[in-house]
């Protein structure tokens, strides 16, 4: 396949990913300053409309992500310089992204992070693995419980669980299949799976979803 | 709550509903802040006014934020690269001159951006 010439030229491609996450990032931003009261308090039924462009926007900015960085593994330009930054700043950042997403959403999600797997990691693309994470257990979601995340204070493990049966992921023995990237249907949790496994190989981990019981595990740790 | 002799910050950006998200909430928090849409003029600007901050963007038309910060780097004036890049490289160049902290736009709050330009401004 020809590639469009613009992805040949490193500088191009840069700003090209820049301007795509311009107008979704400043809308994020906007919308949340908004929500936050800045200009004062917000009618509840503007707010709501508000809060549903924010998740637009985040799942948008993600999703550019998450494109920019397999692009970035299929032409062997990632930029790894492993850093050691607290795993709970990582978290708090990821957490802090993503959360609005999680609205409304119910689940029956275990998430396992090694301390190695993100204190090795570079800082930039173990928050990545993080948020993605997050977004799959999210997707998983079904009516149930809330979910519920935590971050140990001493930086070692985030686990997040709730505690009610979920009928879409209790009788799957390995969740895997269910994104594979060929799988239209399933775009969006499918392209996060896949850039989550393909950057956790490449930084030199493994990531894998699993279920048994009634518990779906995404597990993230060194190989 | 406004302060009666604000400190000055030049917020260097061509997007505007960044410059109106973030600058509203430094505004808000008693900040003076001056606009300018590309890094020439930005450097217009920062030859007739005198600033205590620069929040620079890196990609920007006419002359981008590294161009802009290696005309303007002597002048000591504390820096805070607010940027969308996340390459390591961007990150290096930015320090090597003369930006004082990276800061990701878009994941970092107007609450965070602040508390970044209060702990800067009160050094």
């Amino acid at each position: 396949m020809t590639k469009l010439s613009i992805f040949d030229a490193p500088d191009r491609t840069r700003v090209l990913w820049h301007d795509l996450k311009t107008f979704p990032s400043a809308t994020h931003v906007y919308l949340d300053s908004i929500l936050n009261g800045t200009y004062g308090e917000v009618p509840p039924a503007i707010a709501s409309i508000m809060h549903s462009l924010k998740v637009a926007a985040i799942k948008n900015i993600l999703t550019i992500e998450n494109i920019s960085i397999l692009h970035k593994i299929e032409n062997d330009s990632l930029e790894i310089k492993p850093t050691t930054a607290p795993l709970n700043e990582q978290a708090s950042s990821a957490l802090n992204f993503i959360l609005p997403l999680a609205t409304n959403d119910k689940k029956t999600i275990s998430l396992t992070i090694s301390p190695e797997a993100l204190m090795h990691s570079d800082t930039r693309y173990g928050s990545t693995i993080l948020q993605n994470m997050l977004v799959l257990a999210l997707h998983f979601s079904s009516p149930g419980a809330a979910l519920n995340l935590t971050s140990t204070q001493d930086g070692v493990m985030i686990t997040g669980q709730t505690q009610a049966t979920t009928q879409t992921i209790s009788d799957q023995t390995s969740a895997k299949h269910i994104y594979s990237p060929e799988q239209t249907a399933e775009t969006l949790p499918a392209l996060f799976f896949y850039t989550t496994e393909q950057l956790a190989n490449t930084l030199g981990f493994t990531f894998k979803i699993t279920a048994e019981n009634d518990t779906l595990s995404i597990y993230y740790a060194k190989k | 709550m406004p302060k009666s002799n604000p400190k000055k910050i030049l917020f260097i950006d061509d997007e505007p509903l960044y410059v109106q998200s973030y600058g509203d909430v430094l505004v808000a928090a008693g900040y003076e802040v001056t606009v300018a849409r590309n890094g020439e003029d930005a450097l217009k600007k920062i030859t007739s006014e005198k600033f205590s901050l620069l929040i620079v963007d890196l990609i920007m038309p006419i002359l981008s934020g590294i161009g802009f910060l290696k005309k303007v780097h002597r002048k000591k004036i504390p820096t805070i690269v607010f940027t969308t890049l996340e390459g390591e490289t961007d990150r290096e160049d930015a320090l090597k001159y003369g930006a004082t902290i990276f800061l990701k736009k878009g994941e970092t709050s107007a609450k965070t951006l602040l508390s970044e330009v209060d702990k800067l401004l009160q050094k």
